[in-house]
C-alpha cells in the first residue's frame, strides 16, 4: 500500500467507527471480558459460545434470510471440523486449515443447493436431511476418515499458545478500546448522544474492572502455556466471529440481501420481477455453508476434544435451530443471542436434565414457535415499532381533545 | 446365489409393507395439509415400543397389542395435530419445524420410558419357520406381508367407498374446494393426522417381531419419505407401488452392497426429484 493512500484510509474507518460505536464497544468489551472472569473455565465456555453463535447465523441466512428450510446444516457443521482436523494433522497452519473449513463448507452448501433449481420449500428440507443423514453414515463407517468411535485428536495448531499472539491480542485489545474510546467522546461531545454516553460507562467500568483484576492474570498467562492456549483460542474465535458479523451484515444489508428476504416473503413476486431465484438461493446456501463450515472448524480448535462422525449428527441441526428461532429468524444478532443463552443454559442444566436434554430442546422448540414465533430479537422489534405507532396514536387523540 | 436373492426378495417385501404404513400416512398428510411430518419416525418407533410394554407389563397377547397401538396411535395424532399444528395452520416452515422438534420430543420419551437398551419379543405362534421348496421361509416376514396387504386393502376400501374417505381423498385435490362446499375442513385435517399417525404405530408394532424396539428404527422414516416422493405427494396409490419398489431395493442392496443401504434409497429419490418431480405413478 502507497503511503498516500493510507490517510483515506484510515478516515474511512474512522468514519465507520463514528457510524456503528456500538459493535466496536461490544468488541472492545468482549476483548476484555477474559481478564475480568473468575476463572478459565468461563473463558473456555464462552470460546464454544461464540463458536455456535458463528453457526446460528450462518444458518439463520438460509432458513431466516432466504427462507431455505435446510435441515442438513449439521453434516457441513462436521465435515467443517474435520477439514480443519484432518488439515491440521497434515501439517498445515491455523489460517490455513480455517481457510479448507470454510472452502468444505462451501462445497457442501453447493453440493446440497444444487438440488434447489428443481425442488422447493419441503421437498428441500427431506433432501438436505437426508443428504446430511447419508454423509453422517458414510463418515461413521468410512473409520480411517473419520477415527470412528473413538474420533481423531485434533492437534494444537502452532503459535496458538506463544507469546507473541498474546501480546498481539492485548494491544488489538487496547487499540480497540482507545479508538472506541475517542470515538464515542467525540460523539457524546458533538451529538450529546445518550445511547454513546451509555456505551462509555459499559465500556469504562469494563476497563476499570481490567484495571483492578487483569494484570495478575497476564502475569501469569506470560509464564503459562495453557493459559495462553485458553486464552488463544478465545481471541481467535471471537475475532473469527466478529470479521464473519461484519461481513454478513454487510451482505444483508446490501441490495443481494433484500433480494433473499424477498425471496422468503414471495417467491413468485420476485421471479415475475425478472430475478433469477434460483440463483440468489443457491448463492445464500454457499455463503450460509462457509460460515457454517468455518464454525465447524472453530469447534475442532476450541473444543480440545477428540472429533467423532457424532459432530455430523442431526443433533446439531436442532441445536442451530433452537438457537435461531430463540434469538429470532431474519435477524443477526438475534441468533448469536439465542446461542449465548443456550450455551448458557445448557452449562446450568444438563447436570439436571442428563441424558434428557434433547426432551428439554425439543420442547422448547415447539413452545416458542407457538408462543414466540419472532423470537427474542425479533419480538423486540415488533414492539417497539408498534410503541411508536400506539405513542403517536396517543398524541394524535390528545390533540383532538384539546380541539 | 438364487436362494440368498429370494431371501431378499421376501425381506423386502416385508419391509415394503412396513414403507407402506409410513409412507401412506405421510403422503395423505402432505397432500392435505401441506405438512411434511417429522414426527412420523418417532410414531412409527413408539409403536414397536407399545407392543413391548403390552406384552410384557400387561400379560396380553401379541395380537391384542395391534388394535390397542392403533388406538393410541390415534388419540396421539389427534392431540398432535390440534394442540401444535392447528395454530400454525398455513406456515409450512413453522409447522415444519415443529415436527422436527416433536420427533426429537418422542424420541427421548421413548429413552425416559423404556431406556436404550434395545429389546426383542417375537410371539411363540410367530416363532420359526416353514420349509418352502427348499427355502426356509421365516414366519414374521409372512405374518408382516399378509397383514400389510390385509391393511393397504382396508385403507383402500376406507378411502374409495366411505364417505369421509371420499372427503380425505378430496381435500387431497383442493382443500379450499372441499371447504367452500361446506365441509369443516379442520375436522378432516384432524382425522388425516390421527389416521396417519395411527398407521405409522400399526406398522412399528407388525415391525416389532422382526426388527425389535430400538431407536434405529425412527431412521425408517427415510425409506418412508423415499417411497412418498417417489409415489407422488398426496397419491396413495403411488406410494404403495413405491413401497414395493423401495423395499425391495433396499432388501437387495442390504444382501448384497451393505455399505451402500440407504445411499442408493437416497440417489433413487433424489434422481426422481431431479426427474419427474410428481413421482413415478402420479
Amino acid at each position: 500500500m502507497r503511503l498516500e493512500e493510507l490517510g483515506p484510509r484510515l478516515r474511512r474507518l474512522k468514519a465507520l467507527v463514528e457510524e456503528s460505536p456500538h459493535i466496536l464497544s461490544i468488541a472492545a468489551i468482549f476483548y476484555f471480558l477474559p481478564f475480568i472472569m473468575p476463572s478459565l473455565y468461563w473463558t473456555r465456555i464462552l470460546s464454544t459460545a461464540f463458536v455456535f453463535a458463528l453457526f446460528a447465523m450462518a444458518y439463520d441466512i438460509a432458513l431466516g434470510f432466504t427462507g431455505l428450510p435446510s435441515f442438513g446444516h449439521a453434516a457441513i457443521f462436521g465435515m467443517g471440523a474435520y477439514a480443519l482436523t484432518w488439515c491440521l494433522r497434515a501439517g498445515l497452519t491455523l489460517p490455513l486449515a480455517l481457510l479448507a473449513s470454510c472452502a468444505m463448507g462451501s462445497a457442501l452448501g453447493a453440493l446440497m443447493a444444487s438440488f434447489l433449481k428443481r425442488v422447493r420449500e419441503i421437498y428441500y428440507a427431506m433432501v438436505t436431511l437426508a443428504l446430511a443423514e447419508i454423509i453422517h453414515m458414510l463418515m461413521d463407517k468410512a473409520v480411517w476418515l473419520s477415527g470412528g468411535f473413538t474420533g481423531l485428536r485434533v492437534p494444537k495448531p502452532m503459535g496458538i499458545s506463544s507469546e507473541a499472539l498474546f501480546i498481539s491480542y492485548l494491544a488489538i485489545s487496547f487499540l480497540a478500546f482507545f479508538t472506541c474510546f475517542f470515538a464515542l467522546l467525540r460523539k457524546l461531545k458533538v451529538e450529546r448522544s445518550k445511547s454513546a454516553l451509555a456505551y462509555l460507562m459499559a465500556i469504562g467500568i469494563v476497563f476499570l474492572l481490567f484495571l483492578a483484576l487483569g494484570p495478575s492474570l497476564i502475569w501469569e498467562a506470560l509464564y503459562t502455556s495453557v493459559y495462553r492456549l485458553i486464552f488463544g483460542m478465545y481471541f481467535t474465535s471471537f475475532t473469527v466471529l466478529l470479521a464473519s458479523y461484519i461481513i454478513l451484515r454487510r451482505v444483508v444489508n446490501s441490495a443481494f440481501g433484500s433480494v433473499l428476504v424477498g425471496i422468503r416473503e414471495n417467491e413468485e413476486r420476485m421471479e415475475a420481477l425478472g430475478y433469477d431465484t434460483a440463483k440468489y438461493k443457491i448463492m445464500a446456501m454457499i455463503i450460509s455453508g462457509l460460515f457454517t463450515g468455518l464454525a465447524g472448524g472453530l469447534l475442532a480448535l476450541v473444543s480440545l476434544m477428540p472429533i467423532t462422525p457424532s459432530v455430523l449428527g442431526a443433533e446439531y441441526t436442532i441445536e442451530v435451530l433452537l438457537y435461531s428461532i430463540l434469538g429470532g429468524l431474519g435477524t443477526l444478532v438475534g441468533p448469536m443471542l439465542g446461542a449465548g443463552i443456550v450455551v448458557f443454559l445448557d452449562m446450568r442444566l444438563r447436570p439436571f436434565f442428563g441424558a434428557h436434554w434433547f426432551l428439554f430442546t425439543g420442547t422448547l422448540i415447539v413452545l416458542i414457535m407457538l408462543f414466540l414465533p419472532y423470537g427474542i430479537v425479533g419480538t423486540l422489534l415488533i414492539r417497539r415499532v408498534s410503541a411508536r405507532r400506539l405513542f403517536a396514536r396517543l398524541i394524535r387523540y390528545v390533540k383532538k381533545r384539546r380541539s | 446365489m438364487i436362494e440368498t436373492v429370494l431371501v431378499a426378495l421376501i425381506d423386502g417385501l416385508a419391509l415394503a409393507m412396513l414403507i407402506f404404513l409410513i409412507a401412506s400416512g405421510l403422503t395423505m398428510i402432505f397432500g392435505l395439509m401441506g405438512i411434511l411430518n417429522f414426527a412420523h419416525g418417532a410414531f412409527f418407533m413408539l409403536g414397536a415400543y407399545l407392543v413391548i410394554s403390552v406384552v410384557s407389563d400387561l400379560g396380553l397377547d401379541y395380537s391384542v397389542s395391534l388394535p390397542i397401538s392403533f388406538s393410541i396411535g390415534f388419540v396421539i395424532g389427534a392431540l398432535v395435530e390440534m394442540l401444535t399444528l392447528r395454530p400454525l395452520h398455513g406456515k409450512h416452515v413453522a409447522q415444519l419445524i415443529v415436527t422436527l422438534g416433536l420427533l426429537y420430543v418422542f424420541t427421548q420419551l421413548v429413552v425416559v420410558i423404556w431406556g436404550t437398551v434395545p429389546t426383542l419379543y417375537i410371539p411363540p405362534s410367530l416363532a420359526g419357520g416353514n420349509k418352502i421348496m427348499g427355502l426356509t421361509v421365516l414366519n414374521t416376514r409372512i405374518f408382516i406381508i399378509i397383514t400389510g396387504l390385509l391393511i393397504a386393502l382396508a385403507l383402500h376400501l376406507f378411502l374409495s367407498k366411505t364417505r369421509i374417505g371420499l372427503i380425505v381423498l378430496a381435500g387431497v385435490e383442493d382443500a379450499q374446494m372441499v371447504e367452500a362446499l361446506g365441509i369443516n375442513i379442520k375436522r378432516v385435517f384432524t382425522l388425516t393426522f390421527a389416521l396417519g399417525t395411527a398407521l405409522a404405530f400399526l406398522g412399528g408394532s407388525l415391525a416389532e417381531p422382526w426388527q425389535g424396539a430400538n431407536l434405529a428404527l425412527s431412521g425408517y422414516m427415510f425409506l418412508g419419505f423415499v417411497a412418498v416422493v417417489v409415489g407422488g405427494l398426496g397419491n396413495y396409490r403411488g406410494s404403495f407401488y413405491a413401497s414395493l419398489l423401495v423395499g425391495i431395493v433396499h432388501a437387495l442392496t442390504a444382501h448384497f452392497l451393505p455399505i451402500l443401504t440407504f445411499v442408493i434409497d437416497f440417489l433413487i429419490m433424489a434422481l426422481v426429484l431431479l426427474i419427474r418431480p410428481r413421482g413415478l405413478f402420479g
